[in-house]
């Protein structure tokens, strides 16, 4: 009897002292896979990823390792990619465009994703609702869709008297004949007639621009399938066809107008969300978010060449100005 | 444990003393020290916790100051000229666009409340809109001259926005509103770190959580104004307006668990910053403060236990050695000395006690010696009960009578030390005992003893038996002994010389006798004599207990086998009556239809005989039904079904009978009463029963029918009422109405028919899942029945209501196709004309679309049956449609097929396609397709397996009318060889067949791989046991029961089923659904 007594005052003294647990976590560098069908390892994104880890304090080499796959838009090759880093066991995943983003999808439900350059995450099948993401998927929505009105807006500032806006696009993309349907709820507004055309060779690509006439004006896709936007920008200079285009990008090659999410801002707006997933957050805790920064371009030099007269307001509005 | 507990307490007080003393002081002075570190810690921690609040505050502050501040510069200016004020404004409000990306529209509202201009980074701009906000806060708020700062809302519930408007203007009656991103403050909040646990929250005017780390707490919208911290900085607004209201409170902290927690005020919204650290980790510092203090302590306890324990040893020591002496004493030591050498008075003590023990010991000695003896005498008697109770339990633990035999023989010669024994049984009419059974007796002096009976009065049994008492046989060989004669030389030849013979007496009965024997010459002693006695009373009772068990048994058995020969005979009845009665109306219905085009003058007679056959198939449907009940022998099958197809399945089948005596049906059903557990074809019959008796008894009146679900006496009850008009009853006839073959009157049987079994048998099925039937009536104005069942039948368990359910849902979905229209949106004239030319030919009626646009809105005005739908098309691709379709819950129904050179049929699929096509079209295949998707169910085979000729008869000229090609069979063997000529569609099976009967024909067709899938319906007259279902289960679609069914519904039903089974193709699966309608 008076022993347990004795061993119950012992433990119950002992219960008092702290039990020291070093709580030591081992210090890597996280691995962040890139996945992107850019042509170069410094596509505007990554860059602005590279830049928004750095200013949130994460030292590349000491904190943080970048994988970067990019396929040059080789759209077969993606998928591969996508199940290399996952064989690769990186920490995170960072995809630029829808493509990249669904293969990163398949490739993995375990390892975070964060996205980019997805116009609409919920209509491509990448999220099921922006507030609460399924799965291991987030990131940041470039508005594409959102945007295509206020795209046509641009247009019409620029040529007041402008009719007719072709819409060019690839058959198989889907998002792109959702941003068609978004447009023709403004066209009438907008005092506009959309021409929607689908394309599946070049053949037929070339054939539609045959049937742009002067003072109609072209509406260039977001998606880069059969590199439509390029023929676009190319016809757009050599037929003096105004073009409309969703990324700055296009404007410093000649483009004359674009309104759209800015690629490097995407890039660091995502780093948060890295971030906040490095350090712990689950991604299906984190909201898709909106692109903060929306950027309106104007090449001066395209304006002239085809005699459009930009107006005080887009000087004033535009982020950017190519002279 | 009472002797050893007093041993350490007087030890156990001296340390306490000593320990208390030390110890004590120890400890208060450990806890005062702790808990002023206590204080002073969370002083500094709310200090800190309070100092990282108010710089968020300043921060958050700060960000909406620099917003107002840039946009009240817009405003500075008036203008007379509102064009020009507009101009200047849209000027400002794109500076301000770009200065600051936080604000994404901008909006510019007149002194009237009429928004002039709205600037936005997302949306199109818009000028002289108009839209009135005069009515909106923030139009009102900022005339006074204040800025307004509106509630968090939530763009594509997940980016939180705030308006800002502040009044400008000549006169502050014009306003600019901005919509302000609020994420740059979830940054400011989530970059808040207190340790490593801790973190902030901002908390508007409401108590509504705006901003947080964990930002889908954000999103959930959720209200905190119960949390204590929250109450009590709203309570202090007061106080907050000072910006000092922080007090580290400890509460509840966000998630559960206890915080330490500080908030400061953002003054010019109202809003709270709150930092919360939970406590465990706050105090983390006050730990090693704890493990200091308990160091010292336990040193300190460990120093005073040590020195106490020596203390109180010496002082305890002698008393122990004396206690312990004489503990051992007490115990019955009494050899024991004790030994205390301290020269005090303990050793005084300890000598008395070594006194008394030695007197002690010497009487102790004389006592021990009788104690012995008594303890062999009672010990020898136990040993006699236990063994007499141990015979008793092994005569109980069995109800075989030669097991009982066996063991009270064998037990018998244990318990008397005998070498081996007998038992007989006493057969009273004849007056001698018969040998039942031995213990250690070869098997041939066994017979040699049975041969012989021993009569009453001869030997020592036969004496026993007629005194009623035990009778000794000292020596065996003694001729004056009385030994029965031919027992002698067996018992003899087996060494035996004495034996005892014992009646078995039941209440003075004489049920046998027990004889037990040993070779040794003399008495028995008088306890074995005794204790046998009460033995052969226990076994007397044993034995009559064994054999009324045994004549129980025998009679279950009978009785058993008289039931199930009753049950085999009502089966088989239902079917033998049946049958040709189902013949005779089936010929007659054929005779009819002859005779009424060729000879009118015989219409007459057979429409009497066809009266008659149904009235007598019904009389029989409605005797086996109610036998069936009276014998126990119905069971109910529970199933959850919707109560209101149902009901109007019922309203359909009467409506005829209602039709021909000028009758009006109306349905009184709420929408929303659900699904109930009950049998599902037993409500159907008696409602139908009060239906049609309704029916029956009203002319040119009104029938109303109403279901209700209602919440009485705890549980929920479904109400059916049928009301009529017609005659109505007196109270007599209503009390009598559901007796069996009643009537109200005698004379309504002949002017009405029936069988008057209906009501009485709806009314017990009722009954026998809980319910009741009732009557209200009043002569000449009519009468209400009312039917209630409860919601949940007795005996639904969920398995079976599962069951149902899922039944339920593979139910086809009988819609009654009007249309056959298909709508073809292609952009290829070409393929439009040849597609309308082969449909149009095929039966459909086509309607064109030219392009993606026309057709989504030629879907939504026709809503055809069908549309075929090409993928490329110059103004949207095929895709788009496909999802804007499914996306209409109008249009969502519509079966679309995609027809298309592009292959990527799971692309069509995943959007919704019912089929896809690829370019250039299998026409046959569309044709189909479309005919499936259209209900469509010409030119099918159906194989009828029946065997009696009539039957098979009118099934087959009836399926052929409908467009069927038939195969027919009498038998399943004969079935068999017309499958392996052809495979149908689908199966018409009797079930009681020569040969092969329909369970053994589906056996074979579910074995062999090519006829698996083809859908059997079984036709049968056979009344399902749970057996016969079970033996169906999965290998039969749906069951139809023939004398339920005139010829015409019996038809009209294969017909349906058939068409619906073959129109939802391959995949359904099978069920074990049964039809069965009534006939009153």
């Amino acid at each position: 009897m008076s022993i347990p007594a004795r061993a119950w005052v012992a433990a119950a003294l002992l219960s008092l002292v702290p039990l020291v647990t070093a709580a030591q976590e081992a210090r890597r560098p996280y691995r962040i896979g890139v996945l992107n069908e850019a042509w170069a390892a410094n596509h505007p994104t990554v860059e602005g990823l590279k830049a928004g880890l750095r200013e949130l304090g994460f030292s590349e080499g000491r904190d943080v390792a970048f994988d970067v796959r990019f396929t040059e838009g080789n759209s077969g090759a993606t998928p591969v990619a996508a199940a290399e880093l996952v064989r690769a066991g990186v920490d995170v995943i960072f995809t630029s465009n829808e493509a990249a983003t669904l293969a990163a999808k398949a490739a993995t439900q375990k390892i975070p994703v964060v996205f980019t350059l997805v116009g609409d995450p919920v209509a491509a099948g990448i999220v099921k609702k922006l507030a609460r993401p399924e799965a291991n998927l987030t990131g940041v929505s470039s508005l594409t869709t959102e945007l295509v009105p206020k795209r046509l807006e641009a247009l019409k500032t620029l040529i007041p008297n402008l009719r007719r806006v072709w819409a060019i696009y690839h058959g198989g993309d889907l998002p792109s004949s959702a941003a068609i349907v978004k447009a023709l709820e403004v066209t009438p507004r907008l005092g506009l007639e959309l021409m929607p055309r689908t394309v599946l060779t070049a053949d037929q690509l070339e054939q539609i621009l045959k049937d742009v006439r002067p003072g109609d004006a072209l509406l260039a896709p977001d998606i880069a399938t059969m590199d439509i936007p390029q023929v676009i920008l190319e016809a757009s200079l050599a037929s003096r066809i105004p073009a409309v285009f969703s990324a700055e990008l296009w404007v410093t090659h000649g483009g004359l107008v674009s309104y759209g999410a800015d690629y490097r801002a995407q890039g660091v707006q995502a780093a948060r969300l890295v971030a906040k997933i490095l350090r712990g957050t689950r991604p299906q805790d984190l909201p898709v978010e909106g692109a903060e920064k929306i950027s309106l371009a104007v090449n001066l030099k395209t304006a002239t060449l085809l005699g459009v007269n930009v107006p005080r307001k887009i000087l004033l509005r535009a982020d950017m100005l190519q002279r | 444990m009472s002797d050893r507990a007093p041993r350490g307490r007087l030890f156990r007080k001296y340390v306490l003393v000593l320990l208390v003393l030390v110890g004590g002081v120890l400890l208060v002075s450990s806890l005062i020290e702790l808990y002023f570190s206590y204080q002073e810690t969370k002083a500094a921690l709310v200090r800190l916790e309070r100092e990282k609040a108010v710089a968020a505050a300043a921060r958050i502050e700060q960000f909406v100051k620099d917003i107002e501040r840039h946009l009240r510069w817009t405003t500075h200016a008036a203008f007379d000229d509102p064009k020009a004020a507009r101009d200047e404004r849209e000027i400002d409000f794109l500076r301000l666009l770009r200065n600051i990306p936080a604000i994404t529209d901008l909006a510019y509202v007149d002194a009237s409340g009429k928004e002039q201009l709205r600037v936005s980074r997302l949306a199109l701009d818009e000028v002289g809109s108009g839209r009135d906000l005069s009515q909106e806060p923030k139009f009102k708020e900022p005339r006074s001259g204040n800025t307004y700062f509106g509630p968090v809302y939530f763009r594509n519930e997940s980016e939180p926005y705030m308006t800002v408007a502040v009044p400008g203007g000549g006169y502050g009656a014009e306003i600019s509103t901005a919509e302000v991103n609020l994420k740059a403050i979830w940054d400011v909040i989530s970059q808040i770190r207190v340790g490593r646990a801790g973190y902030a929250y901002v908390v508007d005017s409401l108590g509504h959580l705006i901003a947080h780390p964990d930002i889908s707490l954000v999103l959930q919208k959720r209200d905190l104004s119960a949390l204590p911290q929250v109450n009590a900085a709203r309570g202090d607004r007061a106080a907050s307006t000072r910006n000092d209201g922080g007090i580290g409170i400890i509460a509840s902290g966000l998630q559960g668990g206890r915080v330490l927690t500080a908030h400061a005020a953002i003054a010019p919204l109202g809003w709270w910053v709150f930092v919360e650290q939970p406590l465990g980790e706050a105090f983390a510092p006050l730990q090693s403060a704890i493990a200091r203090s308990a160091v010292l302590f336990i040193a300190g306890l460990v120093l005073s236990v040590l020195a106490s324990v020596a203390l109180a040893r010496k002082m305890v020591a002698p008393i122990r050695t004396l206690q312990a002496g004489a503990a051992r004493i007490g115990a019955g030591e009494l050899g024991h000395r004790i030994d205390v050498r301290t020269g005090d008075e303990l050793e005084a003590l300890a000598e008395e006690f070594n006194r008394s023990t030695a007197r002690l010991q010497e009487s102790h000695e004389g006592l021990e010696q009788k104690v012995a003896e008594r303890t062999g005498e009672l010990a020898r008697m136990v040993d006699n009960l236990r063994a007499l109770s141990q015979s008793s339990q092994a005569l109980s633990a069995t109800l075989e009578l030669r097991a009982v035999l066996d063991t009270i023989v064998a037990r018998a010669a244990d318990l008397s030390g005998a070498h081996g024994g007998g038992i007989y049984e006493y057969d009273e009419a004849r007056q001698e005992f018969h040998v039942s059974a031995t213990h250690r007796m070869a098997p041939e002096h066994f017979e040699a003893v049975r041969a012989a009976p021993i009569r009453l009065g001869e030997g020592a049994l036969g004496l026993a038996g007629a005194r009623r008492m035990p009778v000794q046989v000292r020596d065996i060989l003694d001729p004056e002994e009385s030994v029965a004669p031919h027992i002698r030389p067996i018992l003899s030849r087996l060494g035996q010389r004495s034996l005892l013979a014992l009646p078995l007496l039941r209440e003075q009965r004489l049920l046998g006798g027990l004889v037990v024997w040993r070779p040794e010459v003399g008495s028995f002693p008088t306890e074995i004599v005794d204790t046998l006695q009460t033995f052969a009373a226990q076994s007397a009772l044993a034995i009559q207990n064994a054999r009324l068990f045994q004549e129980i048994q025998e009679q279950s058995r009978q009785l058993e086998v008289a039931s199930q020969h009753k049950s085999q005979f009502l089966a088989n009845m239902s079917h033998e009556l049946r049958t040709p009665l189902n013949a005779i109306i089936g010929v007659t219905e054929m005779l009819l239809d002859d005779a009424r085009a060729l000879r009118p003058e015989d219409v007459e007679p057979l429409e009497r005989i066809l009266r008659a056959g149904k009235h007598l198939l019904a009389l029989i449907n409605d005797i086996l039904d109610l036998s069936k009940i009276e014998a126990g022998k119905i069971e109910l099958h529970i199933e959850s079904f919707v109560i209101t197809p149902l009901i109007e399945d019922v309203v359909t089948t009467v409506g005829g009978l209602a039709e021909k005596n000028g009758n009006r049906i109306v349905l009184e059903v709420p929408a929303d009463i659900g699904r109930m557990s009950a049998d599902a074809l037993r409500v159907r019959q008696a409602l139908l029963n009060l239906a049609s008796n309704a029916s029956k008894f009203t002319e040119n009146g009104l029938i109303t029918i109403t279901g209700e679900r209602r919440h009485e006496a705890g549980r929920e009850w479904v109400t059916f009422a049928v009301t009529d008009t017609g005659i109505g009853m007196t109270p007599a006839q209503t009390a009598r109405l559901f007796e069996d073959f009643t009537q109200a009157d005698s004379s309504t049987t002949r002017k009405y028919g029936g069988t008057g079994l209906g009501l009485a048998i709806s009314r017990r099925f009722c009954r026998m899942m809980g319910g009741d039937i009732t009557v209200e009536s009043t002569l000449g104005a009519g009468s209400t029945f009312t039917m209630r069942l409860p919601a949940k039948a007795e005996g639904a368990d969920t398995a079976t209501a599962l069951e149902g359910a899922l039944v339920e849902e593979r139910r086809p979905v009988l819609r009654p196709s009007t249309t056959r229209t298909v709508l073809v949106i292609d952009d290829d004239p070409t393929v439009r004309d040849l597609m309308e030319r082969f449909l149009t030919k095929e039966g459909f009626s086509v309607v064109l679309a030219e392009g993606a646009v026309e057709g989504l809105r030629r879907a939504r005005e026709i809503h055809p049956a069908a549309i075929t739908l090409d993928v490329l098309m110059s103004d949207l691709d095929g895709w788009t449609v496909l999802a804007a379709l499914k996306g209409d819950p109008e249009l969502a129904d519509i079966p679309v097929i995609l027809v298309t050179i592009v292959d990527e049929k799971n692309k069509g699929y995943a959007l919704g396609a019912a089929d896809y096509l690829i370019k250039p079209i299998d026409r046959d295949r569309l044709a189909r397709v479309l005919r499936k998707l259209c209900g469509d169910r010409a030119s099918r085979d159906v194989l009828v397996i029946e065997d009696d000729d009539t039957t098979r008869d009118v099934l087959r000229s009836a399926l052929a009318r409908d467009g069927w090609s038939v195969a027919q069979a009498e038998n399943g063997r004969v079935g068999l060889t017309r499958l392996a000529e052809r495979v149908p569609d689908v199966i018409l099976l009797d079930l009681m067949m020569p040969e092969m009967d329909g369970f053994e024909f589906i056996a074979e067709l579910r074995s062999n791989p090519d006829w698996r899938h083809i859908p059997v319906l079984v036709v049968t007259a056979r009344d399902l046991s749970e057996e016969d279902r079970r033996r169906l289960s999965g290998g039969v679609q749906q069951i139809i029961q023939k004398g339920a069914y005139d010829r015409d519904a019996l038809l009209s039903e294969v017909g349906r089923v058939l068409a619906a089974t073959v129109a939802r193709g391959d995949d359904i699966e099978p069920t074990n659904e049964i039809r069965r309608g009534t006939v009153s």
